[in-house]
């Protein structure tokens, strides 16, 4: 392996890491959680046994937080299997909308840290590219990494997808910006990574008084137009 | 010894409610705080035997919060609760002045032995600082 092949490989697991590192912790809090709960009902049993009488009313009500646990549990071991499989092949037919929504929740962890309110508004018109989603999702987690760093506590970074004539659009709106920097120091970083898709694509920068963009821009050769 | 006074600070509502109400079932009395303001705010306000305070909350974090507590009272008995991958920062937390810290989910059986471990110190402390302050008022006032 090259150098330059050996570099793009940390990267890719060291991005990986960090996914799975946000996944195995929001696991361990669903399960002490549930294990909370299901010791407060084996506590209530040993209660009701010495003769406390039970009260149903609580009873069910931790059933019932018990269930929306699994549930959350359930949900997020999905959302991570599925980014897993985006490493799956080196190049297919995706839609990046349903990669990019699934990336969005799994990074909601890091976001809620920073009191930052992460979204993903729907596109207008949905587009299959093709290429590898693994890839494209490495960039994108780096553009929202970014928009971390550089957007104000309790402020807001909005992914957004255009599809525009000669290819696709993906920003980051910030907003407010606090630290510049953020934006500066990642960009070496976000364009090699830019690079390294297939096609030309670039990132563009926009920065005003109190917000700032970053934009992912995929050529219309990425686009995937079914043969009629 | 019973009745200790605990409070719970974690950001996972569900899990501090339930492990508050077992703890309550264990005679220690709980109160809870879902974020590291609202920690210090009820710290304020109210003495307690020991804190067990998670590592892992969003905006000021379990570090933040454990040297904010300890500012306000340095006799705080503090047991941290950790998630996977904070055993540096759990020790970076004993180093500022943690009493001892445990990996999520943790037995309750155990946590309730350091919570009666750290009342005892905490007690141990204040006794001690109270003897203290009378062998100095003894001796300054020359009685």
């Amino acid at each position: 392996m090259t150098e330059e092949g050996n570099s793009e490989w940390r990267g890719d697991i060291a991005f990986f890491g960090k996914i799975a590192a946000g996944f195995s912790h929001e696991i361990n809090n669903v399960i002490s959680g549930v294990s909370e709960l299901s010791g407060l009902l084996t506590d209530l049993c040993a209660l009701a046994e010495r003769g406390s009488p039970p009260d149903l009313a609580r009873l069910k009500k931790n059933c019932e937080t018990i269930s929306a646990q699994a549930q959350r549990g359930v949900t997020i071991i999905r959302q991570f299997n599925r980014f897993a499989h985006s490493a799956d092949e080196p190049s297919v037919v995706y839609d990046p909308f349903v990669h990019i929504q699934n990336l969005v929740e799994l990074c909601r962890r890091f976001a809620d840290m920073k009191r930052v309110k992460l979204g993903l508004s729907s596109p207008e018109e949905r587009c299959n590219i093709k290429g590898s989603p693994f890839q494209l999702l490495h960039l994108v987690f780096s553009v929202i990494n970014t928009a971390l760093c550089t957007v104000e506590e309790n402020g807001a970074v909005t992914l957004s997808m255009t599809k525009k004539e000669g290819g696709l659009n993906i920003t980051a709106n910030i907003s407010p910006v606090s630290a510049e920097e953020g934006l500066i120091s990642n960009k070496n970083l976000l364009d090699d990574l830019a690079s390294g898709l297939e096609g030309r694509s670039f990132i563009d920068y926009c920065k005003t008084d109190m917000t700032a963009s970053v934009t992912i821009s995929l050529p219309d050769s990425i686009l995937y137009i079914p043969e009629v | 010894m019973a009745g200790e006074k605990v409070l719970l600070i974690d950001d996972e509502k569900e899990f501090v409610t339930a492990l508050s109400e077992r703890m309550e079932t264990r005679g220690i009395k709980a109160r809870t705080a879902f974020n590291g303001e609202e920690a210090l705010s009820i710290a304020r306000k109210e003495k307690f035997d020991a804190v067990v305070l998670d590592m892992v909350m969003p905006g000021m974090d379990g570090i933040e919060t454990l040297k904010q507590l300890l500012k306000m009272n340095p006799d705080l008995q503090v047991i941290l609760l950790t998630g996977f991958g904070t055993v540096q920062k759990s020790v970076e937390a004993m180093k500022i002045g943690a009493l001892d810290f445990m990996e999520k989910p943790a037995q309750i059986q155990q946590l309730v032995e350091k919570i009666k471990e750290a009342s005892a110190n905490r007690i141990a402390i204040v006794t001690e600082k109270n003897e203290k302050l009378i062998t100095d008022i003894l001796k300054t006032k020359g009685w």
